[in-house]
């Protein structure tokens, strides 16, 4: 759900469109008793708590309207420069979690995120960081990589860790231009994290998905296509209007091409092109060893970074065999000493998994009957 | 991980040096235990004998007495990407996020 466009950064690589619609408690509602709804809501914006009382009448309207079988769970996403201890206890009471986006120590996160007005946003980023986790609140945190915010990204991340953060997720902007130099600074990066992972999965717990997602997928077997949530097959994009898009990818694409429906409607249709794997036929994927273990085929990603929903970025691929790498080294490693944490993590059964491989095919069949 | 370590060749992730969980769930039934039952973190001595030689060589000089215990249920964890689950798969949108602002 996009609670709001309204932000009060104005993040350069940002490519949600800058307007003031908001989302209103009706339209929340409808799309909470959407068909196949099955009780998992995000919210994002814009920065939803540039009108806390606003995301609050949201989740409410959500609660009210909601009724599916599955449990009620709400995921938010803030750049957490608003929050105040209030806020931050209604994060913890109310949401499973709460994702807030630092792409670094004060100097990398304020090279792109900024202001309305470009005044750095750091500080009070950090602060609200501190308040949501000393309030207890289910906290993941986003890095989003830029090419000029990376060499210090190993302090960062151990910064997160020291200040409590256990789950870290990294985003790699495929929007802009990856030079070998800085690719190479990246990985780098990533060589002093894996030196630290083992300690800090066994200490500390923490969930680092750069690695835990290319350990997991190795260990699962690959990646279950149908739990990828691309192309409207396990989620979608509610607009501020109501229209439904594939996912956030398109936010600021042409409904006419890209919508899938509405909250009047539901889901009416598929964009042809979208649906499967974004690089099955002829892509730069066909014959590479890390297919399985990899994301970033999704189709929204590729719109996003090339233009071409079947076209990969460049730069998507050099991260991940980058990640994979790397991640595989620490795998083994850990494996070898017989770490308790890394089995518990990698090789414990989970009840409300389903098991089996999955594969393209289990997704077209999911898709149908959604449809 | 050693430092200074040359890197390893294109496509050499394929073959890491850890099982996959079914490897890892065989070589503990071709055992006689089951993952819940022996407890994971009581199952080093075992995994010793399952890695990396794989499941060939299968004779636990340390491991629990495998007694009587239930063939385990195979559960996959997903690999889903779920923005709403705090346990072991959490990861908002994983490194396939861009940004959400």
């Amino acid at each position: 759900m996009t609670v709001t466009l309204e932000c009060n950064l104005a993040c350069d690589y940002c490519y949600v469109p800058q307007c003031r619609d908001s989302m209103t408690t009706q339209t929340a509602a409808k799309a909470a008793r959407l068909d196949n709804v099955d009780g998992r809501f995000a919210l994002w914006g814009g920065e939803p708590f540039v009108d806390p009382e606003h995301v609050k009448a949201i989740v409410g309207a959500v609660r009210g309207a909601y009724q599916g079988e599955g449990p009620l769970r709400f995921a938010l996403t803030t750049n957490a420069t608003l929050l105040d201890e209030s806020i931050a206890a209604w994060c913890a009471r109310e949401l499973t979690s709460v994702a807030v986006s630092i792409d670094g120590c004060e100097a990398a996160h304020d090279l792109h995120r900024r202001s309305l007005s470009g005044e750095p946003s750091a500080r009070s980023a950090w602060r609200g960081l501190e308040l949501l986790l000393a309030a207890g609140a289910p906290v993941t945190v986003i890095q989003t990589l830029n090419p000029g915010t990376v060499d210090s990204l190993a302090d960062a991340v151990q910064r997160l860790v020291d200040a409590g953060v256990r789950s870290i997720s990294h985003g790699l902007n495929v929007r802009v231009r990856w030079s070998q130099e800085a690719l190479d600074l990246l990985r780098g990066q990533y060589v002093l994290i894996a030196e630290r992972y083992g300690d800090w999965l066994e200490r500390d717990g923490v969930r680092f998905s750069p690695f835990d997602e290319a350990i997991r997928t190795y260990v699962n077997g690959g990646y279950e296509r149908k739990n990828i949530p691309c192309a409207g097959h396990d989620s979608v994009l509610a607009m501020p209007d109501g229209r439904l898009m594939p996912c956030d990818a398109f936010i600021g694409a042409d409904a006419e091409v890209w919508g899938v429906g509405d909250v009047d409607r539901g889901i009416v249709k598929l964009p042809a092109v979208l649906g499967r794997s974004g690089c099955r036929e002829g892509g730069a994927c066909v014959g590479c060893d890390l297919r399985a273990r990899c994301l970033r085929s999704c189709q929204c990603r590729n719109l996003l970074g090339t233009g071409d929903p079947s076209s990969v970025p460049e730069s998507w691929c050099s991260y991940a065999r980058m990640t994979t790498q790397l991640a595989d080294r620490v795998a083994g490693v850990l494996y070898a000493s017989g770490s308790a944490a890394f089995m518990e993590r990698f090789y414990s059964a989970r009840p409300g998994s389903d098991g089996g491989d999955g594969g393209a095919a289990t997704q077209e069949t999911r898709s149908g009957a959604a449809l | 991980m050693p430092s200074g370590e040359q890197d390893k060749p294109a496509g050499s992730s394929a073959n890491p040096g850890y099982p996959t969980r079914r490897q890892w769930l065989a070589g503990l039934a071709a055992a006689g235990l089951a993952a819940g039952a022996v407890g994971l973190s009581g199952c080093a001595p075992l995994w010793e004998n399952i890695r990396p030689q794989g499941l060939q060589t299968l004779e636990p000089a340390n491991s629990p007495e495998p007694g009587p215990v239930a063939v385990p249920e195979i559960r996959i964890p997903t690999g889903t990407v779920d923005p709403f689950d705090p346990g072991p798969d959490v990861r908002l949108q994983g490194d396939m996020l861009i940004e959400r602002p």
